[in-house]
């Protein structure tokens, strides 16, 4: 549902996805049945032509483990002394879905994990940029352009998928938000001093 | 020394040398190397479009109830959706301060502001009580899916469904949704947290009518 609403909205906007304009899409994962529900509507939709990739914090990288050694809900972050502990509320899971990380094996192009004071950095930026207040495990979406391009696997993924450079200016990123608006002021303005602070 | 899954954390570390940097929390990009062309992915998939198509219908069915409980969803007549946006100065902002050129354009998908619960879990974490809450009215011979779903916005479906309990355990955005959606409805709905969950969520759940344990 969500992804044919969204085909809608980027129709309206004039955003074409298709071979020459592919679509990068960066969700928030926790034990990945929000996510995994969206990536998979996407891809659905957009086929060949959307690339969907998970974000977790560093400290909380279960679905990452759980792919690479495909033993999904059989390992947990602290079997490998990750102690699972992170400001992103709710992506703090240990242990991932079975079903998301098996069912979606073919479907998924990747994942990546962010930093927690990152996290907080991007959440202050974001404010003074946009005006638009995201709790902290949103922004992990946001970073997902950017962890991307820089990583060695990242370019290696563009040139094995066709997304060259001249492709490559065409592309949509859309950094899929998790939560935000219920965060009382307060508590909003201590994230948002903290990452003022991180970013000095 | 202590398998995980089968093998020794050396043995994981050889067959997978990013989980040395995983161990260390420092930030990777991991490319799946399964990841496939859709056709063929989707071979593996038992994947029913009847279904998406039943969860559209009834979300639809729920349209008019939604849009009378929740008066922020009159707007988009009871459709639980959210903008998409261009944040052009946030890309901006992103290639200076990382020193990375991110060509292409960089849109926010705005979950942040979905209507009754501000996150994604207002998608798929209500779409299960809404089916648990017709279910159960359809089985009472008190609806059917040809009725107009505001009516369940009244006291007698409340007196009804304050006979039944939902129960819900998750510290984030998830026990928000249920909780909130669940109270409206009548439900008895407990939402069990842990020692370290936010405050503030505790105090919205209590406001909204929920239990939190």
């Amino acid at each position: 549902m969500a992804a044919s609403r969204l085909k809608q909205q980027l129709d309206d906007m004039d955003v074409k996805v298709d071979r020459q304009h592919p679509l990068f899409v960066y969700l928030p994962c926790g034990v990945g049945g929000g996510p995994g529900g969206v990536a998979f509507g996407l891809k659905t939709i957009f086929k060949d032509n959307v690339h969907c990739f998970f974000a977790e914090p560093t400290h909380s990288p279960c679905m990452l483990l759980g792919q690479i050694t495909e033993k999904h809900d059989e390992i947990a972050v602290q079997d490998f002394g990750i102690d699972n502990r992170t400001a992103a509320d709710g992506l703090a899971v240990g242990r991932p879905s079975r079903f998301v990380g098996k069912t979606l094996e073919g479907l998924i192009s990747g994942d990546y994990t962010v930093d927690d004071d990152k996290l907080f950095i991007l959440l202050s930026r974001l404010a003074d940029t946009e005006k638009i207040w995201l709790e902290p495990s949103a922004l992990a979406g946001v970073y997902g352009p950017v962890s991307m391009l820089k990583s060695e696997a990242g370019q290696n993924y563009l040139a094995d998928h066709g997304v060259e450079a001249a492709r490559l200016a065409n592309t949509t990123h859309i950094a899929w938000a998790t939560g935000g608006s219920m965060v009382p002021d307060e508590v909003m303005a201590d994230y948002y001093r903290r990452g003022v602070h991180l970013k000095k | 020394m202590d398998k995980i899954a089968g093998k020794t954390m050396d043995e994981w570390k050889k067959a997978f040398p990013i989980i040395e940097k995983i161990i260390a929390t420092e930030e990777v990009f991991w490319a799946n190397p399964k990841y496939s062309a859709y056709d063929q992915a989707m071979k593996q998939i038992q994947f029913n479009e009847k279904d998406i198509r039943d969860a559209n219908e009834r979300l639809q069915r729920f349209a008019p109830y939604i849009a009378k409980a929740f008066p922020e969803t009159t707007e988009t007549n009871g459709i639980i959706e959210s903008p998409t946006v261009p944040i052009p100065a946030m890309q901006h902002d992103l290639e200076e301060m990382f020193g990375q050129s991110i060509p292409g354009k960089l849109l926010l998908k705005c979950d942040n502001s979905l209507p009754i619960s501000g996150s994604i879990k207002a998608r798929g974490g209500i779409y299960e009580v809404l089916k648990y809450t017709e279910e159960l009215a359809i089985k009472h011979g008190k609806l059917s899916t040809d009725d107009d779903y505001a009516v369940l916005d009244s006291e007698a479906f409340r007196k009804f469904y304050s006979n039944y309990e939902i129960a819900v355990a998750s510290t984030g955005n998830l026990g928000l949704s249920i909780g909130i959606i669940s109270a409206k409805m009548g439900f008895h709905v407990t939402v069990h947290m842990s020692a370290d969950a936010r405050r503030w969520k505790k105090d919205l759940l209590r406001e909204k009518g929920a239990t939190v344990i």
